[in-house]
């Protein structure tokens, strides 16, 4: 067997593995999108994967071909300089400062502080959630949010830690006692997503979760009034 | 007490206080598989559990009892004693010691552990701990009964086996320098590496298990301006580097595997010893990507994910380092070399989906779900374990004077890394639709029951894998042949072992 040959083997291996994995998370890394900072993220997973994907076939392809050559040819003649050698480390480095530099964007970008945000306070507590309407003082168990307007969620937990994550809202934060935390986010979906407690919290953890449901603004006020 | 302890044969030196240091290697291997074969019976009682939605035998408690000991039990009384078994059987060998730098406290640190793991698997009896391996305040604080109590006495044995342990490897290393120290075996400096950050995590964590449990007993100690978060950045101050400290041993281990199967040395011996200085350096700063969701100073959170994702740097570079080796050599598929492939393979695996929870606006995505369960998994399994039956396999000839039988330790390697792929890679996906981790139950819609089974399904290959090389190991250590005198399976670094020395 010839070099090229085990080459083409492994790669064709490889390729067709990462590339139906690749279809699968690239076509909708998130089930579901629910606002602003979720397309963000979802944009950013695809990214990840899509970089992933190539250095995974890259790697493991290199692995099997050395492994496969080494066996089969025995010694290859290829010397190794130190312009190679130092491609190990440039190639991995490249790579990191390429990534960090758009997380650091992404996260820029997921951040932004909104103008005049509806401001919806959130207490965690074993095993329920509250949400209190500050500007209109009205409390609920459930999270309705108008489609459009931004929203500043802050939390407080009135036990143990908590976290609220509603994985259509693609970011989640910790609810953590004697402290307050928060996330603004823009809804943009109308729907029902579920919101659940991310952070072991005791016997009910599991049960820990809450409807959250975005509106059409009337709808929204209509709801709000009716509290 | 020498001359009586050398007598004693087969499996009765084993079962007593030995100061010998091939004893102690071997006692924390077996105590590490037997709490190995605890932690994966818990581990196949979960996946009963999560097998459909709705179906549910254990309820909330129950289930975070559960998982709280599976954790606890598989990181710090199965993966830990066998790391550091391996490690106190062979060490001294590699750096042409006779014996340890102290025999007796290399005793000392393993009979640590059968009492720590007496307390462990009592404290599941009476209570038991139940707020994770984690253990974050102030849920571990408010779990009633004593269970969660000796769970934190427990640990504190466990990391007090694992700081003596390093120190004892460090001084051994240290009494056989070479005149240049570079020259060291691979083997010999990830341990190095290890353990000089075993021993500056180690008492940290000791610190938070102290403070825990002063505040069981006497209410709040972490009532600070930051309040419920110090024990998180106490806890993974030890627990980040813990990773590093039991992975990069067996990265030593897969660097002295991979020339002896390539039959040549290592083409970057220095380099690679200075890439083990680095992770083992970053793995010290980087504590604080566990806290992104948690309330962590924003300013904080970009310095900890380069930190996190610099690791990466010196990583790779060893991967290419054993690539080219590989390359320039003639390469045997044996047992060790093939664990040392399936290390390599899965490893990039659990590095790339580290990158990718490393990066803070998809950590706040991901995080607390099953795409870390994935990512940890397979990292610990994939790499520490795969390293570990590698240097089992590798070194079992000259530790047992007995050849083990190759097709099945064949068989296992393909077994172990196809079984680790099969059981992990699916809690990706399920971390992406987005379940969460530490849950008994999950709606019937998210439609995830068929990744479920392909979890279970890799659980139990993996299970039998396990089987197939306790067999192994038992069989050739009874009627397995002799090994040749002139058999030179050995590495490179690896120097003839000489009578064990007691002093």
């Amino acid at each position: 067997m010839r070099e090229r040959t085990i080459l083409l083997i492994t790669l064709l291996g490889l390729g067709i593995v990462a590339a139906g994995v690749a279809a699968g998370v690239l076509a909708q890394p998130l089930s579901q999108i629910a606002t602003a900072e979720a397309q963000s993220v979802s944009q950013a997973l695809k990214v990840f994967f899509g970089i992933s994907a190539a250095v995974f076939v890259g790697m493991e392809g290199l692995l099997v071909f050395a492994a496969v050559r080494g066996h089969l040819l025995g010694e290859s003649k290829g010397k190794i300089g130190s312009g190679l050698e130092m491609l190990w480390i440039a190639l991995p480095a490249l790579l990191v400062a390429v990534i960090v530099i758009y997380s650091v964007n992404v996260l820029s970008d997921i951040e932004t502080p909104a103008n005049h945000p509806m401001r919806v306070r959130v207490t965690a507590r074993q095993f329920e959630w509250e949400f209190f309407y500050v500007d209109s003082a009205v409390s609920s168990d459930t999270l309705v949010l108008p489609v459009g307007r931004p929203v500043e969620l802050v939390f407080t937990s009135d036990d143990v830690i908590h976290s609220f994550w509603v994985p259509a809202f693609g970011e989640k934060v910790d609810a953590v006692p004697g402290m307050v935390t928060s996330i603004t986010i823009t809804p943009l979906k109308v729907g029902f997503y579920q919101g659940v407690c991310a952070e072991l919290c005791g016997e009910g953890h599991t049960e820990m979760q809450a409807e959250v449901r975005i509106q059409e603004l009337a709808a929204f006020t209509t709801w709000l009034g009716s509290q | 007490m020498s001359s009586q302890e050398v007598q004693l044969t087969g499996a009765r030196r084993y079962l007593r206080v030995s100061a010998d240091h091939e004893v102690v290697g071997v006692q924390f291997l077996v105590a590490g598989f037997a709490f190995l074969l605890i932690g994966g019976l818990m581990a196949l009682v979960i996946r009963a559990e999560q097998a459909l939605p709705g179906f549910n035998f254990l309820g909330g408690e129950a289930y975070n009892r559960l998982f709280t000991n599976h954790g606890s039990i598989m990181i710090f009384l199965a993966l830990m004693p066998a790391v550091l078994g391996l490690i106190h059987a062979v060490l001294p060998a590699t750096v042409g010691a006779a014996k340890a730098a102290f025999p007796r406290l290399g005793a000392f640190s393993f009979w640590l552990i059968p009492l720590a793991g007496m307390l462990m698997l009592a404290s599941f009896f009476v209570g038991g701990s139940s707020a994770g391996w984690t253990s974050y305040t102030p849920l571990s604080v408010q779990v009633p009964g004593v269970g969660q109590t000796i769970w934190a006495i427990s640990l504190i044995l466990l990391v007090s086996s694992l700081a003596l342990s390093a120190l004892n490897f460090l001084i051994t290393i240290r009494n056989h320098q070479l005149e240049d120290r570079w020259e060291t075996p691979l083997f010999a400096w990830s341990v190095r590496a290890s353990s000089v950050i075993a021993l500056i995590a180690s008492p940290v964590m000791l610190l938070a298990l102290v403070l825990l449990l002063a505040e069981r007993f006497a209410g709040p100690q972490f009532d600070s301006a930051i309040g419920a978060t110090v024990w998180q950045n106490l806890f993974w101050f030890f627990a980040h580097p813990l990773t590093l400290i039991l992975t990069l041993p067996m990265i030593g281990v897969i660097s002295e595997v991979v020339p002896s199967y390539s039959g040549r040395p290592i083409v970057a011996h220095r380099s690679t010893a200075i890439a083990m200085v680095v992770i083992a350096g970053l793995g010290l700063v980087a504590w604080g990507q566990h806290m992104f969701a948690s309330g962590l100073i924003d300013a904080l959170r970009i310095p900890f994910m380069v930190a996190s994702m610099a690791v990466a740097i010196p990583l790779t570079y060893i991967v290419f380092v054993w690539i080219a080796t590989m390359w320039q050599g003639k390469v045997r598929f044996e047992t060790p070399m093939l664990f040392a492939l399936g290390f390599m393979a899965l490893f990039i695996i659990g590095g790339l989906s580290g990158l990718i929870l490393a990066s803070v606006p998809i950590n706040l995505q991901l995080h607390s779900s099953y795409f870390v369960l994935g990512h940890f998994h397979i990292a610990l399994l994939g790499g520490a374990i795969s390293g570990l039956f590698a240097g089992i396999y590798y070194w079992f000839p000259r530790l047992s004077g007995k050849e083990y039988d190759e097709t099945l330790g064949i068989l296992h390697a393909l077994g172990h890394t196809g079984a680790v792929f099969l059981t992990y890679s699916p809690m990706f996906i399920l971390g992406l639709i987005g379940l969460r981790r530490r849950v008994f139950d999950y709606p019937a819609g998210m439609d995830i029951e068929i990744y479920q089974l392909g979890i279970t399904a890799g659980a139990l290959m993996l299970a039998s894998t396990v089987m197939l090389f306790l067999y192994n190991m038992f069989f050739s250590i009874l009627r397995g042949e002799s090994v040749e005198q002139d058999r030179s399976k050995a590495g490179w670094s690896f120097q003839p072992m000489s009578e064990s020395d007691l002093g």
